[in-house]
C-alpha cells in the first residue's frame, strides 16, 4: 500500500509530540508506584554497572587503554542512548509487531502525518526516561573527576556527537522495524538490541581488524567510543564531521527503507 | 489421582505442541534469534577474554566458560509467565482460565517448556561457536556425574523460576502497571542469580545473601555443578535450599492466589 505523502512543517510535528508528551505525563500520574520503582531501578543499574566494571578492571588501572573513569563515561553514554531510545521510540517500534498483526497500522497510515513519525513517537515512556538518569550519573561522575582536564570546546563538540549518535541509534531502529510492516515477528529488533549492546564497551576490546570495521563499514564506534574519545580529547575534532555525515546518511536510508516497506504492508485483523 | 495426572500430562503435551506450531510459523524469527545469540556470545567472549588478559587476576578459563554457559543454560530455566501472565490479567484474558476444566498453570507450564526448548535449540549454534571462539580458555570437561547433578539442579531451578514468575504475576490483580516492577524484579533476580557478575566476585555478605535467596538456584548453582568447582557440602546444601524454596514458594502461591482472585475485575467482558 503506497502512502500519501504529507508535507508538514517541523513546528507541526513539535506540536503533535508535545501533545503526546502531555498525555504520557497524565497517564503516568495514575501509576506513581511505577515511577518510584523506576527510580529505585536506576540506582540499582548504576550500582551493578559500577560493580561489573570493578570486576572487569580487577586491580588494574586501565582496560584496553581506558581508565576506570573513561569506562564509566562509555557506559554512561550507552545508558543515555539506550534508555532515551526506549523512552522516545524503542518501545513504540517494538510494539509495531502487534500493531501490524492486529491491523491497527491502518490507523497510523490514515493520519495526516508521516507514518514513520507516528509509528516511532506515538507514546513517550517516562519510566525509561527515568532510567536514563543512570547515564547522567555515570557521565556526571566523569565530569566531576576530570573537571580540571575538560575543555569547553570538547564538551560542546561532544554534545553535537551525542545528538548525531542518537540520530544513528534511531535510524538503526527505524530501518530494522520497517521490515515489520512487510514481515511481522521477524526478530530484527532483538538482533539490533544485541548488536547495539556491543557498544556498551570501548571498541578497542575487539582487536584491530574488527575495530577497523566498527570505524568504517559498520560504524558502531560512532555511537559511544567516538563521543567518549572526543570528550576525553583523545581524537581529532574532524571526527565530528564524520558523525554528522553518518547521522544524515543513516536517517535518509532509514526513511527510504521505511517508505519502501510501507508499500508491502497489507492490512490484517479488522 | 493417577487419572488426573495423566490428564494433566496430556494437556501439557498438547500445549507444548501448540506452542511449537505457533513459533515455527515464523521461520525468519528462528534464524534471526540464532544470529542474535551468536552476537551476544561473541561480545561476551571478547570482553572477558580481554578483561582476563589485561588484569591477570581472574582465572581466564573459568570466567569465559562461566559467561558462555550462563547464556546457554539460562535458556533452560527462564520463565515466560512474567511477561504473559500480567498481560492476561490486566486485559481480562485471565477469565478464560477460570472457566477451563483444568488448572491454568498447566497451560503456562506448556508455554514455558515450549519456549525454553526452542530457545535452547536455537542457542546451540551460538554455544558451539562460543566454545570454538574461546579455544583453550574453555575449561569445562563433560563429566557424566556433573552433568547428572546439574540436570537435577536445572529442573529444580526451572521450578523455582516458574513459581516465582507465577507469584509475581499475581501482583497484576492489585496494580494495572507492572512493567516497571517486572524490569526491577528481573534486575534483582539476574543480579542474585549470578547472570551479571559471577557470585565468586561478590563480597562475603552479598554471596551469603545470594545463597539464602532463591535466585542463585535458577542459574549459578546448576552452572557451578556443571563446571565442578563446588565442594560436596555446598552441593548438598544447595539442593536442600532449592527444595525448601520450592515448598515455600508453592505454599505462598496457593495462599496468594486465593486472596488475589478476589481482586480480579475481568476487564473487557
Amino acid at each position: 500500500m503506497k502512502q500519501k505523502e504529507y508535507k508538514r512543517g517541523i513546528k507541526y510535528y513539535i506540536n503533535v509530540w508535545r501533545t503526546i508528551l502531555r498525555n504520557s505525563f497524565k497517564s503516568y500520574n495514575i501509576y506513581k508506584l511505577d515511577v518510584v520503582i523506576r527510580i529505585m531501578r536506576t540506582i540499582f543499574v548504576v550500582v551493578v554497572q559500577f560493580a561489573l566494571l570493578q570486576v572487569i578492571f580487577g586491580k588494574e588501572d586501565a582496560f584496553v587503554g581506558w581508565s576506570k573513569d573513561q569506562a564509566y563515561l562509555v557506559t554512561g553514554i550507552w545508558n543515555l542512548l539506550n534508555y532515551c531510545g526506549w523512552a522516545f521510540f524503542g518501545v513504540n517500534l517494538l510494539r509495531l509487531d502487534q500493531t501490524v498483526l492486529n491491523g491497527n497500522f491502518d490507523f497510523i497510515i490514515l493520519k495526516p502525518l508521516s507514518s514513520a513519525f507516528l509509528a516511532s513517537f506515538n507514546d513517550f515512556f517516562i519510566s525509561n526516561f527515568i532510567t536514563a538518569i543512570s547515564g547522567v550519573i555515570l557521565v556526571g561522575y566523569y565530569f566531576v573527576v576530570e573537571w580540571s582536564t575538560l575543555e569547553i570546546w570538547n564538551v560542546l563538540v561532544w554534545v553535537l556527537t551525542m545528538i548525531c549518535a542518537f540520530v544513528v541509534w534511531y535510524s538503526i531502529h527505524l530501518a530494522g522495524s520497517s521490515y515489520t510492516l512487510r514481515n511481522p515477528r521477524n526478530g530484527y529488533l532483538d538482533l539490533i538490541k544485541e548488536v547495539l549492546g556491543v557498544t556498551k564497551y570501548p571498541t578497542d576490546i575487539f582487536g584491530d581488524s574488527i575495530q577497523f570495521v566498527f570505524y568504517t563499514f559498520f560504524p558502531l564506534a560512532f555511537l559511544t567510543s567516538i563521543p567518549a574519545n572526543i570528550l576525553i580529547g583523545r581524537i581529532s575534532i574532524s571526527w565530528v564531521l564524520g558523525s554528522i555525515v553518518l547521522a544524515i546518511i543513516s536517517l535518509f536510508l532509514a526513511n527510504l527503507l521505511w517508505k519502501m516497506n510501507v508499500r508491502y504492508y497489507s492490512s490484517s485483523g479488522g | 489421582m493417577m487419572k488426573e495426572l495423566k490428564k494433566a500430562q496430556k494437556i501439557l503435551n498438547k500445549e507444548v505442541q501448540l506452542y511449537f506450531k505457533k513459533e515455527l510459523q515464523y521461520r525468519n524469527l528462528i534464524i534471526v534469534r540464532t544470529i542474535s545469540d551468536i552476537v551476544k556470545i561473541v561480545a561476551i567472549s571478547f570482553v572477558w577474554l580481554m578483561a582476563s588478559k589485561s588484569t591477570n587476576n581472574i582465572s581466564q578459563g573459568y570466567i569465559v566458560t562461566y559467561y558462555i554457559l550462563a547464556t546457554f543454560m539460562g535458556r533452560l530455566m527462564s520463565d515466560y509467565t512474567v511477561y504473559q501472565g500480567p498481560q492476561d490479567i490486566i486485559s481480562g484474558n485471565f477469565s478464560k482460565f477460570i472457566v477451563k476444566p483444568f488448572n491454568y498453570l498447566i497451560e503456562y507450564l506448556g508455554v514455558n517448556i515450549g519456549f525454553n526448548s526452542i530457545r535452547f535449540i536455537l542457542s546451540l549454534p551460538a554455544f558451539i561457536f562460543g566454545i570454538f571462539l574461546v579455544g583453550n580458555y574453555w575449561v569445562l570437561e563433560f563429566n557424566p556425574y556433573n552433568i547428572f547433578v546439574s540436570l537435577i539442579a536445572i529442573i529444580l531451578g526451572f521450578t523455582i523460576n516458574f513459581l516465582l514468575g507465577n507469584i509475581f504475576t499475581l501482583g497484576a490483580f492489585f496494580t494495572k502497571q507492572m512493567d516497571g516492577i517486572r524490569t526491577f524484579y528481573f534486575n534483582i533476580a539476574s543480579f542474585f542469580s549470578g547472570e551479571y557478575i559471577p557470585l565468586i566476585f561478590m563480597s562475603f555478605n552479598m554471596r551469603f545473601a545470594s545463597e539464602i535467596l532463591p535466585f542463585r538456584y535458577t542459574l549459578s548453582f546448576p552452572m557451578e555443578l556443571l563446571i565442578g568447582k563446588i565442594e560436596d557440602v555446598d552441593v548438598e546444601r544447595g539442593f536442600v535450599i532449592s527444595i525448601i524454596w520450592i515448598v515455600v514458594l508453592f505454599v505462598s502461591y496457593k495462599l496468594l492466589y486465593k486472596k488475589s482472585l478476589k481482586k480480579y475485575e475481568a476487564e473487557g467482558i
